[in-house]
């Protein structure tokens, strides 16, 4: 094969493929397939998301260090969340996807003992420490929520309610989103708002 | 205050900070118009020193920010919080929004806020009522709610009071903080004095802005900050060029692509380097949005595929297959119309059909989760072997070690229509096999847009591709009286048929090559061995051929295949993949992008597969040669290789970050925290250099 003729190929397609390369974009999107992804969680099991097909599955991206992640456990908001939706076979995973070293990166041990004295009632706490669950679904703050249905499609994304705010006394005024959408999953009926601002502290990558 | 039920040093010391802080903010609980925390001083602060009757006037909250620390702006980005302010005024009294001046950018790892760092100056209009008696002092109450963050945030609160004088107009006078009010006025965006058109499709938004008094050459930066959540993707970059006076900048759509923009609304900053040194604009852009039509936008993608597939024909890997289908051509062009037109027709199918199930096995495997893109057949050993077995297998078929039924391909006989027909279709079909490597490298980008698209128009264009390929094969089995412009079939033909095996066994040795990155070296030497043993079976199907009954050869024909098959299940993959770092070059590792950027190194990724030739001839004239090297190394840019040769999450991951689905894609990370620079896909070396060069400019 001579480069010469194919470099002269080449230069006849460059127009096009630049025309092209700036169109495109991929990502986690509402109603797009939820891309597969395995992690270890703090009991060192692993879960693979295709293996909770059929199974309604939220994703809660947590950094106990974080005022808004406080903000949402020291009032029992979220765990009463999590308690609600796995008691009706929702499979809730929280991750954290912070790096070694930075807030809110905690070994398994430590994420059990986050688990039982917050009394916080999700399916498994997933230990991303390399962020590559984080970076394939884009997660921006803690917390930042994902729902996926039981087809595996994404039908939520965004922030926990609608007042970004670290301060505890806001939950009660706040349209709980995740909750909304669970509902109306229940009850068969579209999802009102299904992709809003996350808020929180941002993902220590 | 947070009450902890758990311990760790961590903990205890931003317990330890935070406490710190609300101890602080107790202390100053008697709403002053200055409060002090660890990491910044927040004040309430007015331009005059009173208020007129009936005059509405400025005040501030200002911030003075501790090294290293920033607030947010109005939209703070993707993550954090713009500061809130809850005003209780006297009877009369009204206050406008803040008014922001532009922000700065504040990358965080792959994220992009959008904040102030050491000074920020938030500025809010109050009007008073009419009357009020001079000499009176009024209390503007403030509750402030605001987040400072480093790499973590601390939410932080404050009540403010400032009392002013009512005073008489000509009494006024600017109160210290004037000289900071009229910077503050500086840095406010103004209403863009030009006009602006944005077009939107699925991905991305294309704002055109006609400017008259701008001198492109000294443009220094373009950034639009949009103002609220999920319009544009915060941290992808921001791309712009200039064409006569017409600025055009690209922006990835952000969360909210799926659902329909009627209006663009954000800040547009403009740097220009002028002989008084750099001059910052910022404007407030409100522009309707244009959905590009679909039908038209979809047009011209066509058209584009149609182009896209016909160079394909060019393509070298096509090219032993195409040279096929012109002995084929002049085979049958003395034929009757009729046949030579159904021969086309069938050719057509073949590549048709063939890029359809192509394209339908990608769609639904990516529908079932998994993360491949164009080209990920090749990323199979099993099928890069195959392709190696029927390539070669041709190639002896074209040396004449063996032949194929009695006339099929016989060169010189003459076809029978039925059989001309299967063959041409299977032509088409080996031709996109084949072509599947040239496709990946130069239509990636144009078929990651295709699968951004919903299935049905991602299958169109597939196919349309198929169709450009097909055209001018098709055209010339319609010419008419093709038989007189050919040359007539005879000897040369023979002679041509055995040269043109070269170029197939020289594809077979490619492929192999390709196979040797791909599995460890016990599997390659059995690969190598299934090719002495393909060539051992035809040589014997050839000896049989004539004699033996069907029974047998179906019986050799079944051996042949499970001794591939056989073949196939021992191709197994290195124990330990080779990612070691060889001299120049250090393999691809997200982590180690991060830190490298973290520190501030600039690192040149290339995205290239043992399978993707435009890569190879890349890497061969450009990023390879000494000049670029040695550029490399003077510059200290780190140079990372991530292959793609074989499966990989965390590439694709990368890959479709940047709107692609498949190599090459060459990043240049200018390690100064800024988004990294999208080279093109065929490099020269002044390409590089360049790029090289405004890399090291821009520290």
């Amino acid at each position: 094969m001579t480069t010469t003729p194919f470099r002269l190929a080449q230069y006849l397609v460059l127009g096009i493929v630049t025309a092209y390369s700036l169109a495109a974009h991929a990502g986690v999107s509402v109603g797009q397939p939820a891309p597969d992804f395995s992690g270890v969680d703090s009991n060192g099991n692993q879960h693979i998301l295709s293996q909770y097909k059929g199974k309604t599955v939220v994703l809660e991206w947590t950094n106990h260090d974080c005022p808004y992640v406080k903000k949402h456990y020291n009032s029992g908001n979220m765990q009463t969340l999590q308690k609600q939706a796995t008691a009706n076979g929702v499979v809730w995973l929280s991750i954290i996807s912070s790096r070694p070293g930075k807030q809110g990166h905690v070994r398994g041990a430590k994420a059990n003992d986050l688990t039982r004295s917050r009394n916080a009632a999700p399916t498994a706490v997933i230990l991303d420490e390399t962020s590559a669950i984080g970076r394939l679904y884009g997660a921006k703050t803690t917390p930042h929520m994902y729902i996926i249905d039981k087809t595996g499609q994404l039908v939520y994304m965004g922030g926990i309610d609608s007042i970004p705010s670290s301060d505890e006394a806001d939950i009660a005024g706040a349209k709980n989103y995740v909750r909304a959408a669970l509902d109306a999953m229940t009850a068969g009926k579209t999802i009102e708002d299904s992709i809003t601002r996350p808020y929180g502290c941002s993902v220590k990558y | 205050m947070m009450i902890c039920q758990t311990t760790g040093f961590v903990r205890v010391s931003i317990i330890a900070t935070l406490l710190f802080a609300s101890l602080l903010m107790a202390a100053t609980e008697d709403k002053s118009s200055r409060i002090k925390t660890p990491h910044l001083t927040a004040s309430l602060v007015s331009e005059h020193k009173g208020v007129v009757s009936g005059q509405p006037f400025w005040v501030a909250l200002h911030f003075d920010i501790v090294p290293e620390w920033h607030t947010y702006w109005q939209n703070a980005g993707d993550s954090g919080n713009p500061p809130r302010i809850d005003w209780e005024l006297p009877e009369g009294f009204s206050a406008s929004e803040i008014h922001w001046p532009y922000p700065q950018r504040l990358p965080v790892g792959p994220l992009m806020n959008y904040g102030y760092s050491d000074q920020a100056m938030l500025l809010v209009e109050v009007t008073p009522p009419g009357a009020l008696p001079p000499g009176q002092t009024i209390e503007l109450l403030a509750d402030v709610k605001w987040l400072v963050c480093k790499v973590q945030c601390i939410p932080e609160e404050g009540s403010f009071s400032l009392s002013l004088p009512v005073i008489a107009a000509s009494r006024q006078t600017p109160s210290a903080w004037a000289d900071a009010f009229s910077d503050a006025r500086q840095r406010l965006p103004q209403p863009l004095p030009w006009s602006a058109t944005v077009d939107v499709n699925a991905s991305q938004l294309t704002v055109d802005i006609d400017m008259t008094d701008v001198d492109a050459s000294q443009l220094h930066d373009v950034y639009f900050y949009p103002v609220s959540y999920g319009i544009v993707e915060h941290a992808a970059r921001q791309s712009y060029t200039v064409n006569d006076s017409t600025l055009t900048i690209t922006l990835m759509r952000g969360d909210l692509r799926g659902q329909s923009l009627k209006q663009l609304d954000g800040v547009l900053l403009i740097a220009e380097r002028t002989a008084d040194g750099m001059l910052k604009r910022a404007f407030t852009v409100t522009t309707p949005a244009a959905p590009i039509q679909s039908s038209s936008s979809l047009g011209i993608i066509l058209l584009f595929a149609l182009s896209g597939g016909l160079l394909l024909n060019i393509m070298p890997c096509v090219f032993p297959i195409l040279s096929l289908k012109a002995l084929q051509i002049v085979q049958t062009a003395a034929q009757t119309p009729a046949v030579v037109r159904s021969n086309g027709v069938a050719f057509t199918l073949g590549v048709l059909i063939s890029f359809a199930m192509i394209a339908a096995l990608l769609l639904l495997l990516r529908a079932s989760g998994e993360a491949i893109g164009w080209g990920f057949q090749l990323q199979s050993p099993s099928f890069v072997l195959v392709l190696a077995w029927l390539l070669f297998a041709m190639g002896l078929l074209f040396s004449g070690l063996w032949s194929f039924g009695e006339n099929f391909m016989g060169l010189g006989q003459q076809l029978t229509t039925r059989r001309g027909v299967v063959g041409a279709f299977f032509t088409g079909v080996l031709a996109v096999i084949v072509a599947t490597p040239c496709t990946a490298p130069f239509m990636g980008a144009a078929l990651g847009y295709a699968l951004s698209q919903s299935n049905v128009t991602a299958l169109l264009i597939f196919i349309v591709l198929g169709f450009g390929m097909a055209l001018p094969w098709l055209l010339i089995s319609f010419w008419p009286g093709l038989s007189n412009r050919l040359p007539k079939p005879g000897a040369w033909m023979e002679l041509t048929k055995q040269i043109l095996a070269f170029p197939l066994y020289a594809t077979v040795a490619w492929l192999l090559w390709v196979l040797s990155q791909q599995v460890d070296q016990a599997s390659l030497l059995v690969a190598f061995m299934s090719l002495v043993l393909l060539s051992f079976f035809l040589w014997c199907w050839q000896k049989l051929r004539t004699k033996t009954r069907l029974i047998y050869k179906a019986a050799l024909v079944l051996l042949l295949i499970l001794a591939l098959a056989a073949t196939l299940g021992q191709q197994h993959a290195p124990a330990s993949a080779n990612h070691q770092n060889e001299g120049e070059w250090q393999a691809y590792d997200p982590v180690r992008l991060n830190e490298l950027q973290r520190n501030g190194q600039a690192v040149l990724v290339n995205f290239t597969a043992a399978w993707c030739i435009t890569c190879l001839v890349n890497e061969k004239v450009a990023i390879s040669r000494p000049t670029v090297q040695s550029q490399l190394r003077e510059q200290g840019v780190v140079y990372m290789k991530a292959d793609w040769t074989n499966k990989d999450p965390r590439i694709t991951e990368m890959l479709n970050r940047y709107g692609r689905n498949g190599v090459p894609l060459y990043l240049l990370f200018p390690g100064n925290g800024r988004d990294a620079l999208v080279l093109p896909n065929i490099l020269t070396v002044g390409i590089l250099t360049d790029a090289l060069q405004q890399v090291a400019a821009r520290e």
